[in-house]
């Protein structure tokens, strides 16, 4: 059974149409949350971002133009929606976040026993990423956005896409290097 | 070879990386760069690289979980204008009320597929 195409679905949803809109939100609200709980880091947060990026699309179904894919769209106000709350919450929250993420990073019995295995190290460097760098890593190998949709989304050149990119690799390399792990690039 | 390559082209390749792994570039770069990995060994290994990245960013992605019932229920709440629209934080709002809406919405999530919610609830 072929399903409905985005593009079809927000026309519906333009129109006022409640189960075209529940068939997006099924179909995009997992990759969505994904996306914005990795940027703000709080579930509870990352859900109300949701509401808010869906609801817009409520609203604003009837401006979309179709010149970006519906997913590239949805992800384009969900990022905007993300740095807005963060930028609402305390400065002594993310401090505090700030903190924690570096102290993941630390060595402790726990850390030891992972630096056996690779590709748990990997994923904890991942989550050690600067928000900018892990932002641009999800977008590319996580969401399967081309270079022209990553610029889109976080409105950036396309040539600053691909340097963000590097510096994001290089500075992954940097903290496996730090954990013990030398990757031989960059 | 030296191991780092620092030709233009070869920096232009090595950039594409990331997007080939994934799948997402067009047919012409994806060629250019298969070439590039073919005759390449410094290159491939670095591929390498760029695909566990992928595959342990995916990995990381999927443990993130899925948002509670309570966000869907939230956001179709404010569409039927049981809440006011701007109050959609967790801690400001009550959960709707309607079990008969919930029900069809999570249908709409096991089907993903407006067309046949459609016949399935006799709609249009």
């Amino acid at each position: 059974m072929q399903s409905t195409p985005d593009e079809v679905l927000i026309g519906r949803i333009a129109n006022g149409d409640r189960l075209a809109m529940q068939v997006l939100y099924a179909r995009y609200h997992v990759r969505v949350f994904r996306f914005v709980v990795r940027l703000v880091r709080d579930e509870a947060t990352a859900e109300d971002v949701i509401s808010e990026v869906f609801l817009d699309v409520w609203r604003q179904a009837g401006r979309f133009e179709g010149r970006s894919t519906v997913s590239t769209w949805l992800l384009a106000i969900a990022r905007f929606k993300a740095i807005s709350a963060l930028r609402r919450r305390p400065d002594e929250e993310l401090d505090e976040e700030a903190a924690a993420a570096i102290e993941d990073l630390s060595d402790n019995p726990a850390t030891a026993l992972e630096k056996k295995d690779k590709s748990a190290m990997l994923r904890k460097c991942l989550a050690g990423l600067s928000a900018e760098h892990r932002e641009i890593i999800d977008l590319v190998y996580y969401h399967e956005k081309s270079v022209e949709e990553v610029a889109e989304i976080v409105g950036i050149p396309e040539n600053t896409v691909k340097t963000r990119m590097f510096y994001a690799r290089k500075r992954l390399a940097e903290l496996l290097k730090s954990e013990g792990i030398e990757r031989g690039w960059p | 070879m030296n191991a780092i390559n620092e030709e233009p082209e070869h920096q232009e390749i090595g950039a594409l990386l990331p997007w080939h792994a994934a799948g997402t570039l067009s047919r012409r770069h994806a060629n250019r760069v298969e070439q590039a990995l073919a005759g390449d060994r410094e290159l491939a290994r670095q591929y390498d690289l760029v695909r566990e990245e992928l595959i342990e960013t995916i990995h990381l992605n999927e443990t993130l979980g899925a948002p509670s019932a309570r966000a869907m229920e939230r956001l179709f709440a404010a569409i039927e204008g049981w809440i006011p629209q701007d109050r959609l934080s967790v801690s400001s709002l009550p959960a709707p009320s309607s079990h008969k809406a919930i029900s069809v919405i999570q249908e709409a999530l096991k089907e993903h597929d407006i067309d046949q919610i459609w016949k399935t609830h006799g709609i249009r």
